[in-house]
């Protein structure tokens, strides 16, 4: 069987009409998700998805197929986005992470899941919860809850190892909890 | 920060519990979670709008073909294919009037001014190459 991304890998080296245009297509969603979730500004989000399909383009002919092209791609828009928070002096993440962590695991929850959705400012909370964490934890629940990559894709494209993607995917949906449940006892 | 934090039982149980709010709402069946993972697993799974313009693949695609021709390696195999002609036309304008020039000039040296003996030569020299760019080394 042929391998797709070789296909259109040939495609755009071989200068065909439209090949580059539908390898954009195809990956922007995901360049989108990694830049946003990084840098969040929408105009500089951007400039930075076409900066990273530029580069994209530039080196696709030293793509070896030693992961996914789209693995491949995310791994470009991750790096265009780490330099323009490094630039930035944004921080990937808390300090306060780097530190021992103890969480207080709860067993139950003691409410209904349908009636909590439906519950708009529930849902604003959590979303405002989300974004409020740090840049790097943020990209990567995205990355495993919303592009669906599993950990060893997210090391191809983040380049960390997978017990810190562990770490990270354990303490911010820990985190997303302990706020929600303040919330619910708030308005308990 | 540890490279796997999911050491103890309470933390694994934890992280089971992460990851079957995380199936369950990706539609495992029979998957039983607590309600508060379900709902920040569905709230992280929500649709992040792409604010791209609609036109996006197509001008990024033209603006990559554009800065393909301009590619550096290309400008610098045109100056070499450049110099390269020169250096031949040159060569063979040397090779037809070089005679009829070299006389000329020994017809011009003696009538040239006293001032362009050999140290004011060597002083010009000397200034010319002082003017030179220095090519400083990498750090």
């Amino acid at each position: 069987m042929t391998n797709p991304d070789r296909v259109l890998v040939d495609a755009v080296l071989a200068r065909r009409a439209g090949a580059f245009e539908r390898l954009v297509a195809d990956h922007q969603g995901l360049c989108w998700h990694i830049i946003q979730r990084l840098v969040r500004h929408p105009e500089d989000t951007r400039e930075l998805c076409q900066e990273a399909f530029l580069r994209v383009h530039q080196y696709l002919h030293q793509f070896r197929y030693e992961s996914t092209l789209k693995s491949w791609i995310g791994r470009v828009a991750y790096a265009v986005a780490l330099r323009h928070l490094e630039k930035k002096q944004v921080p990937l993440v808390d300090a306060a992470d780097d530190g021992e962590y103890d969480p207080y695991l709860q067993e139950g929850d003691g409410f209904d899941l349908e009636s909590a959705w439906a519950d708009a400012e529930l849902r604003d909370h959590l979303r405002a919860a989300i974004d409020a964490l740090p840049p790097l934890p943020r990209m990567l629940l995205t990355l495993y809850h919303l592009d669906e990559l599993t950990i060893p894709e997210i090391v191809q494209v983040s380049g960390l190892p997978a017990g810190t993607i562990k770490s990270h995917l354990f303490r911010s949906r820990l985190r997303l909890r302990e706020r929600l449940q303040a919330r619910l006892g708030e308005t308990a | 920060m540890k490279t796997d934090p999911i050491v103890s039982p309470a933390q694994q149980t934890e992280w089971l519990r992460q990851e079957q709010a995380f199936d369950a709402e990706r539609g495992a069946a029979g998957t039983e979670a607590p309600a508060s993972y379900r709902l920040i697993a569905r709230a992280l799974r929500e649709p992040l709008p792409v604010d791209l313009p609609a036109d996006f693949a197509t001008r990024v695609a033209r603006r990559a073909e554009t800065a393909a021709l301009l590619d550096p390696r290309w400008e610098r195999r045109g100056i070499a294919v450049l110099l390269g002609t020169l250096a031949v036309l040159a060569g063979a304008g040397l090779l037809l009037e070089g005679a009829s020039w070299l006389a000329d000039l020994q017809a011009a040296l003696p009538s040239l001014p006293r001032i362009l003996n050999g140290w004011t030569l060597l002083l010009l020299a000397g200034l010319a190459a002082a003017q030179l760019p220095v090519r400083r080394p990498l750090r």
